[in-house]
């Protein structure tokens, strides 16, 4: 009878007793681990698409309660999806080899200078002309304030060097062409079966209803970001790796 | 003395505001809607015809009903000579002017701390019957109230809300009796569907969608996989007056996705079945998914139709199921007619001559998940969808979504989730929705009106020539019936999670359905 699980697990888990600390068959937990986390969260939780995970402290995660209701029902408005498809059993399982793996965690090293990086960031690479951090930037592309807390080392240089590689989902490119054939391009903001809202390179919102518009062009794939590929230099590619890692939002 | 007995007389025959008779003739009363999907046939269509295509973009709000509870509002209202009663979750019934969204008596009642609803603590609707409302309740109760004020007649347990039945499905009032399917297929129940005296509240027959040993279908299980076997009837079924049959359709299987424990088809689990009304004997079966392991319920609305099937005129049920398969049965004896996938598909490779699945074997559960088309919330799901006996077309609201389907241990406890696995959806660019208008007869599709995201809106056709629906993304919008051109749309501000209806107050017709938690009503300006 499954028409709607959002409320689901936990009200078949809040049992009244609270039992003692399970032990926990580590073989087991590594490969709910391998199976539901290591997709994202890299191998050992070394850091991917998701956040790096063998860390001291877990930022959504603080206790392990929270741990478990976060690997249940996932972060709203993130990527992280929910898993209560693990089970109570499962769900304990992966949280104690995430806790295992932030036990034994020691903290990573990012080769190359933050301050470099923090300044061909801003100069040489322009990119506060697309992205904010902090109160600095223009806000067109996504925010990098805790970008270093987000993706790990090798997510971030890969976005640098092949930036359609990983594309967050909801940040769409859109080509539209209005029925008096003004083209407006720019990122998709939100969208409904009627009407698009564009965000114009220019920082200027848009709204259109679909109907006034004669063509929609939505690249999901693509990145309107360049590479710096050849831009940079491998230690300056380096150097700003180090300062995005540094990136880690307001503690 | 005499004075006396007949002031007694008097109060005791009240006419019955609304007996068996008007539900039974409920197309001779447009202006009401007077059971789940307005009439027996499950059409949830409206024979109103003051909004047209060519005055609906006129249609403004006229007002608003806010429940201020933060669970879904999944109601369809009942409408009744100007007063609408809607269910409200988590437990909750009111009764509305319907002129001006006023409330003139509310009922709650309070929810059990422990309550086990898998899905959500919804409520889909209520029945009438002569002078008293009926509802089921999160707790696996069945309450009748009295209609002009709310009072409780009589309150009878269905099951035990403590090994996770409920009733979330709005009752079906027949002739002096009340039916209710069970709810709660992923705790180990056992389904049911049952029948109860509309005066006393006593129990008349209870069907038990899975049959226990020495029974007919019982070798479809293994083991005492029976006991703990679901096939929940959570949604309302369709009822056939002539032949005196109840057409209702029936849940997962349990444990939903791992199926090691339960070998065999698992009758009658994912199927519909037709009970004879006066006892609740099985008259046939029809099964949708046998041996389910993606959790595709069969609790979707039957259609009833009445259709030409090779130049025989034939009495069909219809039936658009979660597992993204459209089929066209025969109601009088339960056979296969046609059927057709009417949303992408990848569990089963088509259907035999028999409308008997050809699952694929690959595309079962794994420890690692494995890659599946529909969801598991369905190519459909409980939302209704309606048939327009003037264009002979079923309309669906579709959701087309893949989903990784996990398998992992299921071990049964009392009130505990019994499920053995799960999904996790792929959503963003790569799902979708659409409103699919399908020949009743064939499922050949006629004409989409394609949706930002997969929906959880339910249809209303309407004989104005229009058909209604919601979107995930809060509109609400009216299709031309023939064309699925959209003709009018409104911005509500939510999520749809709804069921629209229309009816009509000082001759006026109103368009009705919930959004977010509130219930809009439209009508022209």
């Amino acid at each position: 009878m499954l028409s709607l699980l959002p409320v689901l697990m936990l009200l078949s888990q809040a049992g009244p007793t609270p039992a003692a600390p399970p032990k926990i068959d580590f073989a087991r937990a590594k490969r709910v681990f391998d199976n539901s986390c290591a997709g994202c969260h890299g191998p050992e939780g070394s850091g991917g698409k998701g956040p790096r995970l063998a860390v001291p402290k877990l930022r959504h995660a603080r206790t392990d309660d929270e741990l478990g209701q976060i690997i249940t029902w996932g972060i709203p408005g993130t990527e992280m999806p929910p898993s209560w498809y693990l089970g109570a059993d499962g769900v304990t399982l992966a949280a104690a080899y995430v806790r295992m793996l932030g036990a034994n965690a020691t903290p990573p090293k990012v080769a190359g200078d933050v301050a470099k990086g923090k300044e061909l960031f801003r100069a040489k690479g322009g990119c506060t002309n697309c992205h904010t951090v902090g109160s600095e930037g223009r806000a067109y592309g996504p925010d990098l304030s805790d970008i270093g807390a987000r993706r790990g080392a090798a997510s971030l240089r890969q976005s640098l060097v092949e930036p359609a590689a990983e594309i967050s989902e909801g940040f769409v490119p859109v080509h539209a062409t209005t029925r008096q054939g003004e083209k407006v391009n720019g990122i998709r903001v939100n969208e409904d079966t009627f009407t698009i809202q564009i965000l114009e390179p220019s920082g200027r919102f848009r709204s259109f209803r679909k109907s006034a518009l004669s063509a929609l062009d939505e690249r999901p794939t693509e990145s309107p970001m360049p590479s710096f590929k050849t831009t940079f230099s491998e230690n300056e590619l380096q150097d700003l790796v180090a300062y995005l890692s540094s990136l880690r939002g307001v503690e | 003395m005499k004075f006396f007995l007949a002031a007694a007389l008097l109060t005791v025959a009240l006419p019955a505001q609304v007996p068996y008779q008007r539900i039974l003739n409920a197309d001779k009363e447009p202006q009401n809607w007077l059971t789940y999907s307005r009439t027996y046939s499950g059409h949830r269509y409206s024979p109103l015809t003051q909004i047209s295509p060519a005055n609906v973009a006129r249609l403004k709000p006229l007002w608003t009903y806010q429940i201020e509870q933060m669970d879904h509002f999944e109601t369809t209202p009942i409408a009744v000579d100007g007063v609408l009663y809607v269910t409200e979750p988590p437990d909750a019934i009111s009764a509305l002017d319907a002129r001006s969204g006023r409330r003139l008596w509310r009922y709650v009642r309070p929810v059990p701390p422990d309550i086990q609803v898998c899905c959500g603590r919804v409520n889909r609707g209520a029945a009438i019957l002569d002078n008293t409302v009926y509802v089921g309740t999160l707790d696996a109760h069945l309450i009748a109230l009295n209609a002009k004020n709310g009072a409780v007649e009589w309150d009878t347990t269905v099951a035990d809300y403590k090994s996770g039945h409920s009733l979330t499905g709005a009752p079906l009032a027949l002739d002096r009796k009340i039916i209710v399917g069970i709810a709660g297929g992923e705790y180990g129940i056992r389904g049911f569907i049952d029948a109860y005296d509309a005066r006393s509240g006593k129990q008349l027959w209870r069907f038990w969608t899975v049959p226990a040993p020495g029974e007919p279908g019982h070798p479809s299980w293994t083991g005492e996989s029976w006991q703990r076997g679901g096939a929940p009837a959570w949604v309302t079924g369709a009822y056939d007056p002539e032949s005196n049959t109840l057409y209702w359709g029936t849940g997962n299987p349990g444990p939903d996705w791992n199926p090691d424990g339960r070998q065999g088809d698992n009758l009658y689990s994912c199927s519909v079945v037709a009970l004879d009304a006066n006892t609740g004997k099985l008259k046939w079966h029809f099964q949708f998914t046998p041996h389910d392991s993606h959790d595709y319920d069969s609790t979707e609305v039957p259609m009833l139709v009445d259709g030409v099937i090779r130049g025989q005129p034939r009495k069909l049920l219809v039936f658009a199921n979660r597992n993204a398969f459209y089929y066209v049965l025969d109601r009088t004896t339960g056979e296969f007619v046609a059927g057709k996938p009417y949303a992408k598909i990848t569990w089963a490779k088509g259907l035999d001559d028999s409308g008997r699945p050809q699952a694929d074997p690959a595309m079962e559960p794994s420890e690692k998940g494995t890659l599946v088309w529909p969801s598991l919330y369905g190519a459909t799901n409980w939302f209704s969808p309606t048939y327009s006996p003037t264009t002979k077309l079923v309309y669906v609201s579709v959701r087309e979504q893949s989903s990784y389907f996990y398998k992992t241990e299921a071990e049964y406890q009392k009130g505990v989730m019994f499920v053995g696995g799960g999904e996790r959806a792929v959503g963003g660019s790569q799902a979708s929705g659409a409103v699919r208008a399908l020949d009743a007869t064939t499922g050949a599709m006629k004409w989409e009106f394609k949706l930002q995201s997969p929906p959880w809106s339910g249809l209303l056709a309407t004989a104005g020539g229009l058909v209604f629906g919601g979107s995930m993304e809060g509109n609400f919008y009216a299709l031309d019936a023939l064309s699925g051109k959209p003709l009018w749309d409104y911005q509500t501000g939510a999520e749809m999670y709804s069921n629209v209806m229309s009816f009509a107050v000082d001759g006026q017709q109103r368009i009705a359905v919930t959004s977010g938690h509130a219930l809009f009503v439209f009508g022209l300006q």
